[in-house]
């Protein structure tokens, strides 16, 4: 069941997209999904979606994988599908929105695969820095967001290994019926917690050990330079939102 | 009930979305009523092992038997379940994976899951624990508040609860200090002999391996390169170093004393037999 789980899982690779520089990343993913969620016909949407074909392509990564983790959320999308379909919403309309949602999970996806937590963690904390100008705990805040997605490969290492004990006692999370998973997740909530917050003291006690410190600005710790290809995803990314913008899309 | 792995080969696929082989061609049998150990270096792929056992992983290629159960790469989870019931595994500290409030209410869990009658579930339970060497007191206890040694009898006795044949022990004294460690040996010499069970343990301890086991496997870069007695196998001290194995301090004793003078004094599990025997040679 939690192998089905793809965020927070970084995929090794030396590909154009794993080295394209995270700053950039993050900033072409936000024109991406404004773009996308401002977008009203279809013909735009095939286009981006083209775009996106060729960055997934370029970032070396099984096409499967990205499948799958659309495939995780049909439930999500057959759900809202559904509840604009009752809200008699058109149908032209419906599927617009279904390829939007769509288009934004594959490129979040990409990115998550294709960049390590710590080029994240640096990321935000650049692109946040001129709010420490209004005195906001911007290292703080990064490091929050890249230790809360780091941690969620931890609890779901932490929820395999009970599901495991469980197993061995005969209590199957896969062959069970709904009522039987409603019970098991009643069981291994608790463990998860109490485990989660003595790990979470553990990593705290390690970032003190190792004299890390929220005060210290240490963006210093990593260099990032900005290379032709992070220009030209920067100019692609630019380009298509004057496209959209001079078609009169918006 | 015997235990036979035939040709079992087993990747896995998600470390990383990169697939990692872990055993290659492995073949062995695990005599029935006997204790054998699993041994060799981190990463050598000993956990995977037992946990083909329980069906909690399956094999990529070759089948293994367990009695009439079939476990390969088509099995079915459905299938399985009653193997549960045959082969009981305690994981790494378990005591971690400790899910309830009492100790009652956590040895019951498994067999209230499949809607035992409640008067067969109260029995078993108080024998589970007195098999661990537990008096029925603990039964209103809180798990979490037991010592270290205790919380992992009280883990111990909800696997053993469902009365299984064989039993895998995966690293079983790790983190117990000397004494519980003792205790714990004592217990697992008392199922094998009083109630007959297929034990299989994974160590990297091989002075605890030594006194209790009777076959010894060594697994080393996805094979098997050793098997068999453990006199035998534990006797090679070279070739266990080889593997990054330390051999038992007892044995390596022996051998070296045997090199360097050209006295043979003999194998034994303890220290005391040694000492015993050191003593009888120097009178």
């Amino acid at each position: 069941m939690l192998d089905k789980i793809s965020i927070s899982r970084y995929y090794y690779g030396n590909s154009l997209i794993h080295q394209w520089n995270p700053i950039s990343k993050l900033i072409c993913s936000l024109c991406f999904i404004i773009c996308t969620c401002l977008i009203q016909q279809m013909s735009v949407i095939i286009l981006l979606m083209i775009v996106l074909l060729l960055l997934l392509f370029s970032s070396n990564i099984p096409f499967s994988y990205y499948g799958k983790a659309v495939w995780n959320f049909r439930y999500f999308l057959l759900f809202f599908f559904l509840f604009n379909y009752v809200c008699q919403m058109p149908i032209e309309q419906n599927i617009l929105l279904l390829c939007k949602l769509i288009l934004i999970g594959l490129y979040s996806t990409m990115i998550l695969f294709t960049t390590p937590i710590g080029e994240f963690t640096l990321a935000i904390s650049v692109l946040l820095y001129p709010l420490t100008w209004i005195h906001i705990p911007v290292n703080l805040i990064s490091r929050m967001i890249s230790l809360s997605i780091s941690f969620l490969s931890t609890l779901m290492q932490q929820a395999n290994n009970i599901l495991k004990t469980l197993a061995v006692r005969g209590i199957h999370y896969d062959s069970g019926s709904v009522k039987q998973k409603l019970y098991i997740w009643r069981i291994i909530l608790l463990p998860i917690f109490i485990g989660a917050f003595r790990h979470a003291d553990d990593i705290a006690y390690t970032m003190e050990i190792r004299c890390y410190s929220l005060e210290v600005n240490n963006q210093g710790m990593c260099k990032i330079s900005l290379r032709f290809f992070d220009l030209l995803q920067l100019a692609l990314h630019v380009l298509i939102i004057v496209l959209v913008w001079k078609e009169g899309m918006l | 009930m015997e235990i036979k792995f035939n040709d079992v080969s087993f990747t896995y696929n998600k470390v990383n979305y990169q697939k990692k082989e872990v055993l290659k061609n492995i073949n062995v049998s695990f005599p029935e009523s006997k204790i054998t150990g699993i041994i060799g270096k981190s990463g050598s792929g000993k956990t995977t092992m037992v946990e083909l056992l329980d069906a909690l992983l399956l094999p990529s290629q070759g089948t293994i038997q367990i009695g009439k159960f079939v476990i390969q790469k088509q099995s079915q989870l459905k299938q399985l379940n009653d193997l549960h019931f045959q082969v009981g595994f305690l994981f790494q500290f378990p005591e971690e994976q400790i899910f309830n409030t009492t100790v009652k209410e956590e040895l019951e869990m498994g067999l209230k899951f499949y809607h035992y009658k409640t008067d067969q579930i109260e029995k078993r339970s108080v024998d589970a624990l007195k098999m661990v060497g537990l008096d029925t007191s603990y039964l209103s206890k809180n798990p979490f508040c037991l010592s270290q040694g205790e919380k992992r009898k009280v883990a111990l006795a909800s696997v053993l609860i469902l009365n299984p044949q064989i039993l895998i022990l995966d690293e079983p004294t790790i983190g117990l200090d000397a004494e519980s460690k003792q205790s714990f040996i004592r217990l697992i010499r008392l199922l094998k002999n009083r109630f007959q069970k297929t034990i299989i343990i994974v160590s990297h301890d091989t002075d605890f391996l030594l006194p209790i086991v009777d076959y010894v496997v060594v697994l080393h870069d996805k094979q098997i390169v050793m098997s068999g007695d453990k006199y035998t196998v534990f006797k090679q001290v070279d070739q266990l170093k080889k593997y990054g194995i330390k051999p038992p301090k007892v044995i390596e004793f022996s051998d070296r004393v045997l090199r360097k003078k050209g006295i043979k004094i003999g194998y034994r599990d303890e220290i005391n037999d040694l000492i015993k025997d050191i003593y009888r040679y120097v009178r």
